[in-house]
């Protein structure tokens, strides 16, 4: 199996001409994570994925102003928040009824997709981190979808890194409780 | 097996990722081909020039027909002690700021035209790439 381009691989393929086999590493070596990022800040599939567009579309036409200050990953995931948040802005009805959200969610019939041992947990893990609030929310996907130091997520958030340490505190703490169960379907 | 609840949470949630939903990727792939945004040197934005053009060579024409009479007199010598009228500030100012304010309104009425197109094209191919 061939091994992932690395991250100057693909800057150097775009600053060559060739833009499009960039954006398409770029896609199968970050596409997963920025969806996935986009996909528990927005909790909606359909929102997400235009989100992942929206930010992907940034990318490819920022990516030649992008100066290196930081990894790739952390500019790139920087510009997904920013997408996100603008989703959050122009749809503000999206953070507020979270509780309302996982109550519904909660009473919901499983589907089969959710009967199904990863859909089951997806779908678990997807509602505890909807319980929390938008800050903390990103924070926990960042640490630990896409195993980014704390001083990494200070720098994608725009927080200072206290903040960061309290926002992952406060949501370890919760989502160790309401995942209790999900244990069993790890082992 | 007994597991730290805290500690597995990393497992928990890679084992929780979705996959990239293919029909999504192949939209992400389509990127390249979308319109390109509306750049500063965009040949539309010629728009205002146009609109403008008409006030501005009516301002030049007839100040240039005063001017060529006032030399024409003065040459053949039909006219003694004739000076060169002055247009009045008041005149000046008006038409600056007449000439300004459409500027800017059609400047605007541009931006505002170009950033619905540039909209309209992005949401189009997006249709077009299965979004």
């Amino acid at each position: 199996m061939m091994e992932p381009p690395s991250d100057a691989d693909i800057l150097s393929q775009y600053r060559a001409g060739d833009r499009a086999g960039a954006l398409k590493a770029l896609v199968e070596t970050h596409g997963k994570a920025v969806y996935n990022i986009a996909l528990f800040t927005l909790n909606d599939e359909v929102l997400a994925e235009d989100a992942t567009q929206d930010a992907f579309i940034r990318i490819y036409r920022g990516l030649e102003k992008y100066q290196g200050r930081s990894s790739l990953s952390t500019w790139m995931y920087r510009i997904v928040k920013n997408v996100c948040y603008d989703q959050f802005k122009r749809r503000r009805t999206l953070p507020l009824d979270l509780e309302d959200q996982a109550a519904l969610m909660d009473t919901h019939n499983p589907t089969p997709e959710e009967q199904s041992l990863a859909g089951f947990r997806h779908s678990r893990v997807r509602r505890a981190v909807n319980r929390l609030p938008q800050g903390q929310r990103l924070a926990v996907t960042l640490h630990y979808f896409q195993d980014q130091s704390y001083e990494e997520i200070a720098a994608i958030m725009g927080q200072p890194l206290n903040t960061i340490k309290s926002y992952l505190h406060r949501a370890k703490a919760a989502l160790a409780s309401s995942l209790k169960d999900v244990e069993g379907s790890l082992t | 097996m007994t597991q730290n609840y805290r500690g597995d949470l990393g497992g928990i949630f890679k084992a929780a990722q979705a996959e990239l939903p293919p029909r999504l990727k192949a939209r992400l792939l389509a990127i390249p081909h979308l319109p390109a945004p509306v750049t500063f040197w965009d040949l539309r934005w010629g728009l205002p020039a146009i609109v403008l053009t008409p006030p501005a060579a009516w301002l030049l024409v007839t100040r240039a027909a005063v001017v060529t009479d006032y030399l024409a007199l003065k040459m053949t010598g039909l006219a003694v002690n004739l000076t060169l009228p002055v247009m009045p500030a008041l005149t000046l100012v008006s038409v600056g700021a007449g000439l300004a304010a459409l500027m800017l309104a059609v400047g605007l009425a541009t931006w505002m035209y170009l950033r619905a197109q540039d909209r309209n094209d992005q949401l189009f191919a997006r249709r077009l790439a299965g979004g």
